[in-house]
């Protein structure tokens, strides 16, 4: 079925919309949640909420793409559920990321000129876009989907050790990138 | 919320389109590094040259071929028996894959679905239109070994590594060293990273950019594998006219890939050179066989 037909379903209040959904992105769904929570269980929970979350918004929004629209909700149900447990215990794969994103913090030029995610997302999308479609994909596949570095490697055919290094590099770019900018955190 | 957690929520409110342009994309596999890596994991191993041989040229490469093997096959060609008109040509587009052919020495396999239509036709003039997979093995292990001697047979490679193996079970992995070990990097690589830095402060200058040069020369070799892959073309443009001259019509496609007509007595009788490694299976006319 296509994301046409998926989202005509949503519009119509067809509960197999959500069947529908599942059968085509649960797969990518689960990996997404399970990249960030590294649990089954949570995982199913976070794409069932997920769904829900798709039925209860369409309408009124009509994504543009559903796989990206569906791959979002589920990524922000699994990062809030992953705090929730973080308060107990910090998830690894969260720590993972966030010590590698460590390395893009702009240095701090102005105490006060802290930034909103919002706004420093676009300056990452920006730079995104500045790169060539494998590097580009390759950033948001490591640290979006939170991919494993050894998966990234199988996948382009590199050396897990060559893939951290590319990923250093990337890494090292945006933050050069923000700085340039004159972004602070 | 603290300056990483924020780097975080950020990425993850990139815009949509990239989410989705990840999501269905396919990495170019970087198959000559992919080669190259495995190559170099037999090399450092110490065994299974055969194998990366076999990785570096079994499997059919696009444009592998040496203008010189396109030119006499172009010119045999024309002076070889062609089909006749009453001669029945079988194509067969099945679903056979090339992937992981690996070829070893001696070997000369005929695919299961092309012996499958062979026995089944009666006429024995019919030609098949097939494709042969031909991997040099004996010459690029040959090839593998003499560079790895070379290489990593040096004596001030030999002495860092003597060094090396002494040093490395003494030594205990930074925090930072473990994180990047957890992420998949091995723990011999990261300690050799340190060593090197070590024992390259504490030799002397001509030691030091001894090993330098050694290491610049092996990731060449890792990266690149220099030299090899010129060699063996070079090699399929030898087998290639040797083929041709004892009355296979192979025709070099624009994929590199070696396409003929043979009828199933040609092919039962291929005249495979025991250093070599064969397989012989329907082309198909996805792969340019014309």
């Amino acid at each position: 079925m296509t994301d046409e037909e998926i989202l005509a379903l949503f519009n119509t209040r067809d509960e197999r919309a959500i069947l529908e959904t599942e059968a085509k992105y649960g797969a990518l769904l689960r990996r997404i949640a399970r990249n960030v929570l590294k649990n089954d269980g949570d995982a199913e929970e976070a794409v069932s909420d997920a769904l829900l979350a798709l039925w209860q918004s369409i309408p009124p929004e009509k994504p543009e793409s559903l796989r990206a629209y569906a791959a979002g909700a589920v990524k922000r149900r699994a990062l809030s559920l992953c705090r929730k447990k973080m308060a107990l215990k910090r998830a690894s794969s969260r720590l993972e990321l966030t010590d590698e994103l460590d390395e893009c913090i702009p240095a701090r030029a102005d105490a006060e000129s802290g930034l909103e995610a919002a706004e420093l997302s676009a300056a990452i999308t920006a730079w995104l876009r500045t790169l060539d479609k494998e590097d580009r994909v390759l950033f948001v596949r490591r640290y979006w989907y939170g991919d494993p570095v050894k998966e990234l490697a199988r996948e382009t055919g590199s050396a897990p050790q060559r893939l951290a290094k590319r990923l250093f590099r990337l890494r090292s770019g945006l933050k050069k990138h923000l700085e340039k900018e004159g972004y602070s955190i | 919320m603290n300056g990483s957690e924020i780097m975080l929520d950020a990425v993850n409110g990139i815009a949509p389109d990239l989410v989705d342009e990840a999501a269905g994309y396919r990495f170019k596999r970087n198959g000559t590094n992919a080669l190259a890596w495995a190559a170099a994991a037999c090399l450092m191993l110490g065994v299974g040259a055969a194998m990366a041989a076999a990785l570096l040229n079994g499997a059919e490469t696009p444009g592998n071929e040496t203008a010189q093997g396109i030119d006499t096959a172009k010119k045999t060609e024309q002076i070889l028996p062609q089909p006749t008109e009453e001669q029945k040509v079988m194509y067969n587009s099945s679903d056979e894959f090339i992937s992981g052919s690996v070829l070893n020495k001696g070997d000369l396999i005929i695919s299961e679905a092309l012996r499958k239509a062979m026995a089944e036709e009666t006429d024995t003039n019919c030609l098949f239109a097939v494709k042969i997979l031909a991997s040099a093995c004996e010459k690029s292990e040959a090839y593998i070994e003499n560079m790895n001697d070379r290489l990593f047979s040096d004596p001030v490679y030999m002495q860092f590594m003597r060094e090396f193996e002494q040093w490395e079970p003494t030594y205990e992995l930074t925090e930072t060293e473990r994180r990047l070990e957890e992420k998949g990097v091995s723990r011999v690589d990261i300690a050799m990273d340190r060593f090197k830095e070590i024992w390259k402060s504490e030799k002397s200058e001509e030691l030091a950019a001894r090993l330098e040069e050694l290491e610049a020369q092996m990731d060449d070799w890792r990266e690149n594998l220099t030299g090899l892959r010129e060699y063996l073309e070079v090699c399929r443009a030898e087998e290639l006219a040797r083929l041709i001259g004892l009355g296979y019509p192979i025709e070099t496609n624009e994929f590199g890939q070696w396409c003929s007509k043979l009828t199933a007595d040609q092919i039962n009788a291929f005249p495979a050179d025991p250093g070599w490694g064969y397989k012989i299976l329907w082309a198909s006319d996805g792969e340019g066989f014309v």
